[in-house]
Parts: C-alpha cells; sequence; structure tokens
C-alpha cells in the first residue's frame, strides 16, 4: 500500500457523517460555548462599569451599586464557569464517541476483509491508523467547540470594543493579520518537525530492540561499537530534530506574545491620550485592556486548528481508505448450510493465481474419499500450500470448481465453512492469552478435561506442566516466550480439540525435533481417524501417515499413489524428496 | 535448546529490574551530567527569572497609567508608562526567545548523554544478564523513561522555575501595593490549592486508567491485524468484534471519567476567580475594613489573580511530571551501575598468532543459576581443526556447551581454554577474533543481505563478499532473491525462510574467517532443495578450521570426524560414527530410529 492515492472529500465526508451522527452532544456543546463566551465578554464590561460607576465617582464610592456590582460578578463567574465546563465535557464526549466509533467501524471492515487484503497491507500500517489517524480525528473534532467559541469571542469583543471607541477598536485588529499568517505558518512547520522527532524516537527503539535480540552476535562478532556508532547516529538525529523545534518556538513562540504586546501599547498610549482628553473612562480604559486579549487571543486557537484540520482530513482519507476496501469472498446471498457427509473433498479443474496472469494452479483436479488422508508433495511453489489456503475459500479460485461433501465451497456458510475445516499453519500465531485460552481458541465450549487431553495428545501437557503457571501461563507477544516446537504443539491441540470435518496440516511439525516428532505422529494418526486429512510436510515420515501421496509439480498434480510405490515408479518424486543424493 | 527457551527459563526465576536505587544517589549522577553544561543551565535559569519578573512589572505599569495619568490627567505619565511597557515586552520577547532555546539544548544535551551511555552500558553487559532481564523492560529504559524524562527537561523545569517565581513574586507585589486587600483576596488561595489537589489525585487515577484502556485496545488490535488469518481461519471474527466492542467501549468510558472529574473541577475554579475579582472590587473599593486603594491598583490586582492562579495549576501538573521523570532516573542510573559478569581482563594475555583453534574444556561445570547445574564436570578436548559434532537431546547441555566457549558466560568450576590459554584472560578482541558462532535462528539485522554478510567482516570488499558466497555455493540461490544481495530484511518482518536466513548466517561467518567456528544447526525442516544448499554450505565452511557444530540432524553427525553426545549435562559417548553406531548405546538408537523413519537413502 505505498504511493497511496488520499481522497480528502471522502475524508471530509467521513467526518461529516461521524459528526452528524452524534449532532446532539455536538449541539450541546456548541450551545455551552455559546453560554462561556457571552459570561466571558461580559465580565470585562462589568469590570468597567464598576469602576465608573460605582468606584471613580466624584463623591466618592457608592458602595449599595458596589454590592450589586460584586453581586453581578459572582454570577457571571459562576455561568463562565458552567459553560466552559459543559463545553468541555460534550466536546470530549463528541470526540471519544467519534474516535471509538471509527475504531470500531475500521476494526469491523478489517475483519471481514479476505486474505488478499493481509498478504499486501503491512499490520504496522494498519496500526498506525487505527491509533495516530483516529486520534487526529478526534483532537480536531475536540476543538470544533472550543474554535467556535473562540470565533464567537473575536467577533463580540470586537463589537463591544467598537461600541467603547470604534477607533480603539480597529487599531486593535491591525495586528490580527500578522498574528493570522504567523500562527499558520508556525504550526504547519512545527507538525512536519514534531513528526520527524517522534519518528527518530522509533528508530532508535528499533536499533536497541534490534541490538538486544541479536546480542549474541553483536558480542560474537565483536561489532559492539559499530552497533554504538549506529545508535549515535539515531541519537544525532533525534537531537537535531528535536532543536530544529526549538528553533521553530524560538522564532515563533515570542511572536505570539510580542505581537498583542504591540496592540495593548497602542492601546496604552492612545487610549490613554483619549482617556486624558476625556474620550475614555478609566474604567472603559481597564475593560479595554482585557477585551483586547480577547480579541486576539482566538487567532491563535483558529490558526492551530486550521492545521489540525488539514492533517485531520488526511488521517480520514487515510482511515477511509481502509473502510472502502470490500472483501473479495463473500458469502453468496442464498449459501446453504454444510450438507451431511464426513468430508468428501474434490478438487475439479482449478484454476487460482495470488497475482493476475501468474497462475499458481492450473488445472488442479484431486478427489479425496471422505475419512481418508493425502499428502501433497512438491517443490517450493509447487502450489500445494496454495490448497489448503482454498479449501477453507481464503481466497476464490478463478476456473474450475472446489466441493466438499459434493457442494462447491463457494455456495457454503463461510462461518459454518470454516467451522468444519480445521488448519494447522507452519508459522503457529499465538494469542496475548493464556495457554488454555490459546487452546480452547478453536472451541470456546470446550471444557478444561478437553483442553488438557488435547494438550496431552499433542504432546504439549509436558512442557506446560513445568511451567510455573501452566495453563494459565500468557504467552504470545507480550507473554512468555515459546520455542517454535512448543508453539506447533499448541496449535496441534487447538486444531485437535474441534471435531471439524477437514483437518489441514500445513508443515505442521517442522520446528518439532525429529524425536518429537515422531511422538507427535501417533498423536495426529489418532487425530485423522475418521477425518478427511490433507498434510503437506517435507519429512519423509510425516508424509507415510497418509492414505494417498500426491506429487504436486507447478500447480498441477502429475503423480499419485501410495508413498512406497511412487517411491519406486517416480523419478520425479526421489528428486523432490532430495533422494538424488547432492552431495555425490 | 533454543536460545529463547533458556532465556525464558532463566527469566522466570530471577524476574529482576536491576537495584533499586535511592533518590540521593540519583542527585548525584544528574548533576554529573549537568556539570559540563553549567554555563548554559545557569543562562536558563537566570533567563527564565528575567521573565517572570517582567511579567510582573507589567500590571504595575498599568496601574501608574491609570492613577498617575488617566485620574490624575497627567500626560508624561502615560507616556512614561508607554514606554516601560514598550521595554517590558522587548525584554520578555528577548528572554523567552533565549530561554525557549537554552533549556531544550540543555534537556537535549543531557538527554543524548544518556542514551548513548545506556546504548554502551547495553553493548558491555554480559549474555547472563539478558537471559534474566525481559528485554521489553530494557527497551522502555530507552523509549518511556527517556521520554519521561525528556518531560521534566524540556517543560517540567522551564514550568517549575516561572511558576515559583510568578507565584511569590505576585503575592509579595501584592502585599506591597496593599496588604489588607491581600489578605482578604487571598481567601481564595486555600479552597483553590484544595481543590487542584483533590482534583490532580482523583484525576491521574482517571489518567492511569485511559492508559490502561488505551493499551487494552492498541493490544487487541495489533494482535488482531496479525493473526487475522487465524480468526478467520476459526471462524473467530464475530466473537472477537464482539470483544473489541467492550474494550473500545471501555476506553471510551475511561476517557469521560476523566472529563466527568474535570467538569466538576473547572467550573469550580473559574467561579472562583469570579469571586476573586468580585472580593478585589468590593474590598478594595468599598473602604470596608478601611481598606481604600486607587482605581489603578484595583485593576493591577485583576492582573496580578492571573499570576496567582495559572502557577498554582501549572505546579501541581508539573508535580506529577516531576515523579515520573525521577522514577524514571532512578530506574535507568539503576541499570547504570550494574557490572557485567563478564568481564574483560584488567591486561589480558596476548594470544599467539596464528591462532591454532586448540578448545579445551577442563573440568567444567556450570549452571545458570549456580544450584542448577546444567553441565557437570565436563572434560573435552578438541584438537586444531577438528571437526566435531555435538549430538544428545534436547536440554541435554548442547548449546550450553558452545556458550562458554564463547565465552557468554563463565563457567562455575574449571575453565575453557583456547590454544591452552583460559578465555578469561583473553582480550574480548582476540577472543572474538578466533571464535565465532552461528545461532540457531539465523538473526538477521535490518538492512540488506549484502550488509548483513558484511557484518561478518565490515573490511571485507564487495568481491570477497561474493568470493567467499560462491565458495560455499550459496551465490545463485542469494542472487536468486528478489533484489539478489540488495534484497531488504529486518530482524522481524523479514520474508526470508528459516534456510535463506541460516544461508545468510553462514556466510557471514565464513567471511569472518574465524580459526574456531560454532555453529547450531536450525532445527525447522526445510524443502529438500534449501537443505542440500544449506547442509554443503557447512560442511565447506566448517573444512580447513575446528568447528563444533550442534546437530539436529543425524545426516550432519554421519560425517563427522568425531561425535560428543551429550545427555543430562555430561559427555556420555565419544567417537567416530563408525564407533557409536556399534557401541549400543543412546547414539545407536537415535541412529535406529532415523534410519527407520526419516532418512533418505543415498
Amino acid at each position: 500500500m505505498d504511493e497511496e492515492q488520499l481522497d480528502l472529500k471522502a475524508g471530509a465526508r467521513l467526518l461529516v457523517t461521524e459528526l452528524r451522527r452524534q449532532w446532539v452532544s455536538l449541539s450541546l456543546a456548541l450551545f455551552a460555548a455559546l453560554l462561556w463566551t457571552i459570561a466571558r465578554l461580559a465580565i470585562p464590561v462589568v469590570i468597567g462599569a464598576t469602576i465608573d460607576n460605582a468606584i471613580d465617582l466624584p463623591g466618592g464610592v457608592d458602595l449599595d451599586l458596589l454590592l450589586w456590582f460584586a453581586v453581578a460578578m459572582l454570577g457571571l463567574a459562576a455561568l463562565q464557569g458552567g459553560g466552559a465546563s459543559m463545553r468541555r465535557y460534550f466536546a470530549m464526549r463528541t470526540s471519544h464517541r467519534v474516535e471509538a466509533d471509527i475504531r470500531m467501524q475500521f476494526y469491523g471492515s478489517i475483519s471481514r476483509l479476505s486474505f488478499d487484503f493481509y498478504d499486501k497491507t503491512a499490520t504496522g500500517q494498519l496500526m498506525s491508523r487505527a491509533s495516530t489517524d483516529v486520534h487526529e480525528v478526534q483532537m480536531l473534532t475536540v476543538m470544533i467547540p472550543i474554535n467556535f467559541a473562540f470565533l464567537l469571542m473575536a467577533v463580540g469583543s470586537f463589537i463591544v470594543l467598537a461600541f467603547i471607541h470604534l477607533w480603539l477598536a480597529l487599531l486593535g485588529l491591525l495586528v490580527y493579520p500578522m498574528v493570522t499568517i504567523i500562527t499558520v505558518r508556525f504550526f504547519n512547520k512545527l507538525f512536519p518537525a514534531t513528526a520527524r522527532v517522534q519518528q527518530g524516537l522509533g528508530e532508535l527503539t528499533s536499533v536497541v530492540e534490534e541490538n538486544i535480540a541479536g546480542g549474541r552476535l553483536v558480542r560474537s562478532f565483536g561489532r559492539e561499537d559499530h552497533e554504538i556508532a549506529k545508535a549515535r547516529k539515531v541519537a544525532d538525529q533525534i537531537y537535531d530534530d528535536n532543536m530544529e523545534v526549538a528553533r521553530l518556538r524560538t522564532i515563533y513562540g515570542p511572536l505570539f506574545f510580542l505581537l498583542p504586546t504591540i496592540g495593548q501599547l497602542t492601546i496604552l498610549a492612545y487610549g490613554g491620550w483619549l482617556a486624558l482628553e476625556g474620550e475614555l473612562s478609566a474604567g472603559e480604559f481597564v475593560a479595554f485592556f482585557q477585551l483586547l486579549n480577547m480579541l486576539i487571543w482566538p487567532v491563535q486557537g483558529l490558526g492551530e486548528m486550521i492545521a489540525s484540520g488539514q492533517r485531520a482530513l488526511t488521517s480520514a482519507a487515510r482511515i477511509w481508505n481502509i473502510l472502502k476496501e470490500q472483501p473479495t469472498v463473500r458469502q453468496r446471498p442464498h449459501a446453504t448450510s454444510m450438507p451431511d457427509g464426513t468430508g468428501e473433498i474434490e478438487f475439479d479443474h482449478v484454476r487460482f493465481s495470488y497475482l493476475p496472469g501468474q497462475p499458481v494452479l492450473r488445472d488442479f483436479s484431486l478427489k479425496v474419499p471422505a475419512g481418508t488422508s493425502v499428502a501433497l508433495v512438491g517443490p517450493t511453489a509447487s502450489g500445494k500450500s496454495t490448497v489448503a489456503q482454498l479449501l477453507p475459500r481464503f481466497y476464490d479460485i478463478e476456473e474450475g470448481s472446489i466441493k466438499i461433501d459434493g457442494v462447491d465451497v463457494r455456495d457454503l456458510k463461510l462461518q459454518e465453512l470454516r467451522s468444519n475445516v480445521g488448519l494447522v499453519f507452519e508459522d503457529t500465531f499465538l494469542f496475548s492469552d493464556t495457554i488454555r485460552n490459546n487452546i480452547a481458541y478453536s472451541n470456546l465450549d470446550a471444557t478444561e478435561e478437553e483442553v488438557m487431553k488435547a494438550a496431552q495428545l499433542a504432546h504439549a501437557a509436558e512442557f506446560i506442566e513445568r511451567i510455573p503457571e501452566g495453563y494459565d501461563t500468557v504467552v504470545g507477544e507480550q507473554g512468555y516466550s515459546l520455542s517454535g516446537g512448543q508453539r506447533q504443539r499448541i496449535a496441534i491441540a487447538r486444531a485437535m480439540l474441534k471435531q471439524t470435518r477437514v483437518l489441514i496440516l500445513d508443515d505442521a511439525t517442522s520446528s518439532v525435533d525429529a524425536r518429537m516428532e515422531e511422538e507427535i505422529r501417533n498423536a495426529l494418526r489418532i487425530v485423522m481417524e475418521g477425518r478427511t486429512t490433507v498434510i503437506i510436510s517435507h519429512r519423509v515420515s510425516t508424509i507415510a501417515l497418509a492414505d494417498q501421496v500426491v506429487l504436486v509439480d507447478q500447480g498441477r498434480v502429475v503423480d499419485m499413489g501410495s508413498h512406497v510405490d511412487l517411491l519406486s515408479s517416480s523419478s520425479r518424486y526421489q528428486e523432490v524428496l532430495g533422494q538424488v543424493d547432492v552431495r555425490a | 535448546m533454543m536460545w529463547r527457551g533458556t532465556g525464558g527459563m532463566a527469566e522466570q526465576r530471577q524476574n529482576g529490574t536491576g537495584p533499586e536505587i535511592e533518590t540521593t544517589h540519583v542527585i548525584r549522577p544528574l548533576l554529573g551530567l549537568l556539570r559540563p553544561l553549567w554555563l548554559m543551565s545557569g543562562v536558563a535559569i537566570v533567563s527564565i527569572s528575567i521573565f517572570a519578573l517582567a511579567n510582573l512589572g507589567r500590571p504595575i505599569v498599568i496601574q501608574r497609567a491609570i492613577d498617575d495619568g488617566i485620574i490624575e490627567g497627567n500626560a508624561d505619565a502615560i507616556v512614561m508608562a508607554s514606554i516601560w511597557f514598550f521595554i517590558l515586552g522587548i525584554i520578555i520577547y528577548i528572554v523567552q526567545a533565549i530561554s525557549t532555546y537554552v533549556v531544550t539544548w540543555v534537556g537535549q544535551q543531557v538527554l543524548r548523554t544518556l542514551r548513548m551511555r545506556l546504548f554502551s552500558h547495553y553493548q558491555r553487559l554480559s549474555m547472563s544478564f539478558f537471559d534474566k532481564e525481559n528485554s521489553g523492560r530494557l527497551v522502555a529504559r530507552m523509549t518511556a523513561d527517556m521520554n519521561a524524562l525528556s518531560d521534566v527537561l524540556n517543560s517540567g523545569f522551564l514550568m517549575i522555575v516561572q511558576a515559583l517565581f510568578l507565584l511569590i513574586g505576585a503575592i509579595i507585589l501584592l502585599f506591597l501595593l496593599s496588604w489588607q486587600l491581600t489578605l482578604i483576596s487571598l481567601i481564595i488561595l486555600p479552597p483553590l490549592v484544595i481543590a487542584t489537589m483533590i482534583f490532580r489525585v482523583y484525576s491521574e487515577r482517571a489518567y492511569d486508567a485511559v492508559r490502561d484502556r488505551i493499551a487494552d485496545v492498541m493490544i487487541h488490535m495489533q494482535e488482531n491485524f496479525a493473526g487475522m488469518r487465524v480468526v478467520q481461519a476459526f471462524a473467530r471474527e464475530h466473537h472477537n468484534e464482539q470483544q473489541f466492542d467492550r474494550i473500545n467501549e471501555r476506553n471510551y468510558e475511561a476517557n469521560l471519567r476523566t472529563v466527568r472529574i474535570s467538569s466538576m473541577y473547572i467550573p469550580f475554579i473559574e467561579w472562583l476567580g469570579g469571586a476573586g475579582i468580585a472580593i478585589i472590587l468590593y474590598f478594595g473599593a468599598g473602604a470596608v475594613f478601611g481598606i481604600d486603594v486607587s482605581v489603578g491598583t484595583i485593576a493591577a490586582f485583576v492582573f496580578y489573580l492571573n499570576f496567582i492562579f495559572q502557577p498554582i495549576q501549572q505546579l501541581s501538573q508539573v508535580y506529577d511530571m516531576i515523579q515520573s521523570g525521577f522514577s524514571a532516573l532512578k530506574k535507568i542510573f539503576g541499570l547504570l551501575e550494574i557490572e557485567p559478569d563478564v568481564k574483560e581482563a584488567q591486561s589480558p594475555a596476548p594470544l599467539s598468532l596464528p591462532v591454532q583453534g586448540r578448545i579445551d574444556l577442563d573440568e567444567v561445570t556450570f549452571g545458570y543459576a549456580p544450584e542448577l547445574p546444567v553441565l557437570e564436570d565436563v572434560n573435552v578436548k578438541i584438537a586444531s581443526g577438528q571437526r566435531l559434532v555435538l549430538v544428545g537431546p534436547t536440554g541435554a547441555g548442547k548449546s550450553t556447551l558452545a556458550k562458554l566457549m564463547m565465552r557468554f558466560y563463565d563457567p562455575g568450576v574449571g575453565s575453557v581454554l583456547l590454544d591452552g590459554q583460559d578465555l578469561r584472560k583473553l582480550s574480548f578482541k582476540d577472543l572474538r577474533r578466533s571464535v565465532i558462532m552461528v545461532p540457531q535462528e539465523g538473526f538477521l539485522f535490518s538492512g540488506t543481505i549484502r550488509e548483513n554478510i558484511m557484518f561478518g567482516r565490515p573490511d571485507a570488499t564487495e568481491e570477497e563478499m561474493i568470493q567467499a558466497c560462491r565458495s560455499l555455493g550459496v551465490n545463485p540461490f542469494i542472487e536468486a532473491l528478489p533484489e539478489g544481495y540488495d534484497t531488504a530484511v529486518s530482524y522481524r518482518g523479514s520474508r526470508l525462510s528459516a534456510g535463506e536466513k541460516q544461508v545468510v548466517s553462514i556466510s557471514r561467518a565464513f567471511l569472518a574467517n574465524p580459526p574456531v567456528l560454532i555453529l547450531d544447526e536450525a532445527t525447522s525442516s526445510m524443502d529438500p532443495g534449501t537443505e542440500a544448499i544449506v547442509e554443503s554450505a557447512i560442511r565447506t565452511a566448517t573444512e580447513g578450521r575446528t568447528s563444533i557444530v550442534i546437530a539436529h540432524r543425524l545426516s550432519t553427525a554421519e560425517h563427522a570426524e568425531r561425535i560428543l553426545v551429550v545427555n543430562d549435562g555430561r559427555i556420555v559417548e565419544d567417537g567416530s560414527h563408525a564407533e557409536l553406531v556399534n557401541a549400543g548405546n543412546y547414539y545407536t538408537s537415535l541412529y535406529d530410529r532415523w534410519i527407520q523413519h526419516d532418512r533418505k537413502p543415498g
């Protein structure tokens, strides 16, 4: 998914749709923003009015009026506080709701996609969308109400200022364009710079992870200095990028302070002169000072929102690119349940390719009678693993048909089909969960005894019971690390726990050492009884388990028979099994 | 036995994070880091304090403008005030720029030094340390802890100095303006401080919950995206979607909880601010309690209120930041204090050249935990140029033997000798030039295949590298990869198969051309073509030098000069294939089984 096309309009549509869904909460946030703004604007006006009407009087202070003003002040403060709190609450509620909804949609959408999508998309890509991009959208959403308030505040404060003194107000506006330009420019420069810092930190993490993971090699080859140099390069880069951010802040940060100060200075000098002339009262002068801040300060917020809005749109477009993906394997409208039967498999003139024009299977035909087993043998890239992936319909074929018990897999309900085909992959994926739950993954209703029975059969029980927490040990990426062979034994136990009609073992014992494999083989023999089994393996002993061996080459069945028969009759079979001694 | 396996077991025994160290022990090394930067640190503190003072001066200027200028009708006072206001503005502008830059500079210098010190320390530590420690935790020292420290250095430090100056300065100035009005106004201070403290406690708890919940969300997504094929193969999409829905909603709820807490705090604080203004207006002008201050003073009081509210809220924020910064520093310095178990000799003995490659294990007893010996009283003499194969069941101690020869560990009793010299007396440089190991899983560093092979001898030329691959017979194999020697690989997401990784790994060691080569065969089965290439590469690589191969296939043992059978930490059989096959012991039974099931007649 490199060089992806970003449709900003579609991103905007996604944002609007999500916001519309939260309209109640969003409207409440905007209403609260209005209340908050009114209170904020009123406070300086009341301060000014208090000074002029109750304090700075020729005849001294008017105590009664002063008390009323003080009470009004308390009321406005309460309104301001209430408004702020309500605005924040509903803004956060809206934004986190949007965040959770998008994440859920994203997750659901990925769950529904087919294997071809996972083949072309890295997990990291999906994660960065589900975390960084969703976060960007949330950040924009949460800013909407306060920026609405900022807009009102800027307009409102200008109107109030204009009422007090039009020319003075216009003078205050002078710095406006400058602040706007600087703000937008600053944030547009700042974001890429901080993104570079983040990227550098990510790189450093990889360097450290890799260094620790490969620690033995580094020591073995005495390459510590080389590693240190590698880390230093990244650390220096982080330093440089951080200093670039510092430079931006050094240039722009003080400007955000200086420009309002110029505005204030104007008010102080010109306003002070006006006050001397009698055109402005002392109260108005004080009010002016505070209102001017409210005129200028929102610009910074708006500038930040413009920059953040651009990023959020890009992020939304990136999310949309995943949401719009359609699964290539879809359940047909009138799909049927699994037919009665014991797992007869038939591949009929199947043609399939992962990439257009490069067929992996061409005219592949094979019939496996119910309850029997077949081993697929063939050189690398002959298409044998593909056969295993097509049976549970992870991909759809181009020509021909694949039938289980006489029904085309495309006419079956997808979930039911897959629940009836057990699969053990070459590299076993374990979830960060207990060993028990990983084994019971295939069958959520399995009892404790059933889980242990399966583990025993797969010769997993012996090592599980030796680990301190036994079946409760958490494994997976964050948990206890198991060896490849141990993982495979768990996967075999997982497949044994569920009585599926068809069982596929795709190089399922490749990481188990030879002695252990011999023991597991007995277990496999038990499990295979009465089930249709497809075995893919390089090990002669495992191949010999099957009733029938099929030699696959270049996407076709080229020979078939028992292991012993093929050994004597097929030179290609001998060659594939490595019997022609390359050492000779 | 796999490398990871041992690591895992050891980790269970001792789940340590390094020694806990006292807070006072953090101060000293921290000051040590800052000492070379004392000038800039000083500049930072001075500029921040000037910043605070200049800010505090502004309300005074406005007060003068109002009282002496507007109320008294004095134009000169307004001009003076404007000039002062301008000067203060310029000062603030300058010191703000200086402090922003200098504070970041000091912080980044410290961080860079600390990052490199930690990384270099990781290079010095022994393998025994990495067996005990969870690697995730070691990475976290470099990421999460450094970030916590970075927050303190970049903004925490600045905020504290600034907030303290502003708060203390504002209160002093208020007292000078009118101590009576100040005393009354400060009524709002206790509720402000108490409310802020209570809020901190609750919101910190709520934010902790958010951190946990969002981590749940990320872990679940990461795992399901990576394992979606398995999820679909077991038809678990719906079940997992429901599960994610719950996790996702819990995260939403945790987020809302933080908002609810601040929804109670914020209106109170804002109202308190309004109450402060009301108090100033009423008591300041009201002549109640005999207080009667000027209009300008009232205005100044209103402005100064901000200098009290903001710093208190800031200080409470910084408090948590400082705490996590300190605990991060404790962990980092704690780690830096750990000494490697396997240390290089102070004055290493010279190794006479050329290295013969004679290895002797002399009455070696060793266990990862001293009370659980993995090897007991092992005596082996490996002649120069001998090709030795280690055979034995999983967990017998074969890999441990190899690790002792690499000096990843030192034996508890006895000694390991190279050309008659105890490994403990040799320099790391000599040792590592002489003994090189090819690990089982064929570890690849991020980079190209070329870079990975050159890792063995960085000063090798392109021709030498290709020549090495050619003599191993793996050249066509590598060239068949999508981009040949330029194929990008990474230690994680590499698409290379186990066999392909092994090929690169062997080439890397072969290029380094060590007198002694230790090779841990891959256990996983490969397709026959690759397996043949790997086997022939191993044969070539071990030719003409001392080699120790940990065999997982008996086809490897079949052709060895000498086989050692290791069982239960002891050498139980020693001899050639022909001798052992007929001895009727462990090796014989192993071989018979293999002949029956797996052997490919040749």
